[in-house]
């Protein structure tokens, strides 16, 4: 079975503090792609074919309030990013601590690979930029 | 061997799911198989609820931990094979073309670990070879193209014998170059045999040749061979490089090199698509787990958050304005 898209986001994430580290971010896009070509094979297709123009009148305040409250849920995270900071930084200073940091890393790979194939079974597919499957 | 009677003694404990445990680890310290494990606990129920004193919620902890061994559980609980290379059994019972993109894994993990400062030999001329692997696995075929042909010219003058399986000893181009002119030559020889099993077998033992690098071509096995059961894959399946995601999620072991590849970035730039049926809601959940996720990995591998940036949404031309 096969949708069209009818709405499309584009956005960028980006370190909120020190240099980007082009290895990291590079893995955040393997990842996406990781999900993109093992998702299970019978999902519904959505095809973002032919174009897209910028929201006006009343869908442009309903996708603004979109994008809000998207960027309000995001600022609410920041503490739990902040403990997820400690945390790195407690594990850190261990003895063992490199295997752990090396072992939550592995465990949050998945969870990025997940969350990208969840959002597909819900129907929002998720896509770097540049690769066009939206299937 | 797991004995009838560890199983029984071990369902009979109070802490039945850790006796158990200890019983599969012990196994697997051993450089056992999950599959094999599972198959021997599961060739034990039989006779688990032929006991006198069986009821059924005693039979759970052995449920679980097969669920465990066969990966029918959360990621972070299955219990994960020891870091010992596949065998060629294991390897054949792979689909042609997973074979195929296996066999470049191997050639890709064998290349991560060039020191920089000997990246300019034919490094680029082995990526490149790599790469045509790579595509054989997508395209369903494989001829000996112009790098191909270069690389087994090469290889050939050096006379380097594949059998004869090492990694680089010591920290001199020499020794790089043969091991990384093996790894290509065994992923190229593997997709020109159609995928023979020993040939795939060769490119995993030399790309395999410490234990670290041994224990993530385990790990890319394993991936590899959920995803071809899982699937219903066959020999006429395409396998891009794509599923097995980044070489080091973890980061990369220190005093490894750089890849030769990697694209300069500053950004992570995402597309998100959806349909009518879709929420609002429901796209706002989504883009936040998926934020949360991606925070998560940047936050373990480098300490600092992400944050959201240029936020644009669109809609379809073919959607009437102000609707």
């Amino acid at each position: 079975m096969v949708e069209p898209a009818t709405m499309k986001l584009e956005f960028r994430l980006t370190p909120s503090a020190g240099e980007p580290n082009s290895e990291v971010l590079d893995d955040l896009v393997k990842l996406v792609r990781q999900a993109v070509a093992t998702a299970p094979p019978d999902m519904t297709e959505i095809k973002a074919e032919g174009e897209f123009r910028p929201p006006e009148g009343e869908e442009e305040k309903s996708l603004r309030g979109l994008e809000s409250w998207i960027k309000h849920r995001i600022e609410q995270a920041a503490g739990a990013s902040q403990k997820l900071i400690e945390q790195r930084e407690t594990i850190s200073s261990q003895p063992d601590g490199m295997e752990k940091l090396a072992a939550e890393a592995t465990r949050a790979a998945e969870t990025v690979v997940a969350a990208v194939q969840r959002a597909r079974l819900r129907g929002v597919v998720v896509t770097t930029s540049g690769d066009s499957t939206a299937s | 061997m797991i004995a009838i009677d560890a199983v029984h003694d071990a369902l009979r404990s109070p802490q039945a799911w850790s006796a158990l445990d200890e019983l599969v680890r012990t196994e697997l310290a051993a450089g056992r198989l999950t599959d094999h494990i599972h198959d021997e606990l599961a060739a034990t129920l039989d006779e688990v609820r032929a006991a006198p004193d069986h009821d059924e919620d005693r039979e759970e902890p052995l449920l679980d931990t097969l669920d465990r061994l066969n990966g029918f559980c959360r990621a972070d609980i299955a219990y994960q094979n020891p870091p010992v290379l596949p065998t060629e059994d294991e390897i054949a019972k792979l689909p042609r073309w997973a074979r195929v993109a296996f066999a470049a894994r191997c050639a890709r993990r064998s290349l991560s670990s060039v020191p920089k400062e000997f990246g300019g030999f034919d490094l680029g001329l082995l990526v490149s070879t790599t790469r045509a692997v790579e595509a054989a696995a997508v395209s369903l075929s494989f001829t000996l193209g112009e790098f191909a042909r270069r690389i087994v010219e090469v290889i050939a003058v050096d006379s380097a014998d594949l059998k004869y399986i090492e990694g680089p000893t010591s920290n001199s181009f020499a020794d790089y170059r043969k091991f990384a002119l093996k790894a290509v030559v065994a992923a190229v020889r593997a997709a020109d045999s159609y995928a023979n099993a020993t040939e795939v077998f060769t490119a995993s033992s030399i790309a395999g040749s410490d234990g670290v690098a041994r224990s993530l071509i385990r790990r890319d096995f394993d991936h590899l061979a959920r995803l071809a059961s899982a699937y219903g894959w066959t020999d006429n399946t395409p396998v891009p490089p794509e599923v097995f995601g980044p070489l080091w999620p973890e980061g990369k072991p220190a005093g490894w090199p750089d890849d030769p590849e990697l694209p300069k970035r500053t950004d992570v730039a995402l597309e998100v698509v959806s349909s009518e049926r879709v929420s609002e809601t429901m796209i706002e959940d989504e883009v936040v787990n998926l934020f949360l996720a991606m925070n998560r990995f940047h936050i373990a591998r480098t300490g600092h958050p992400l944050t959201v940036e240029d936020f644009h949404p669109f809609v379809a031309a073919l959607v009437p304005a102000g609707v």
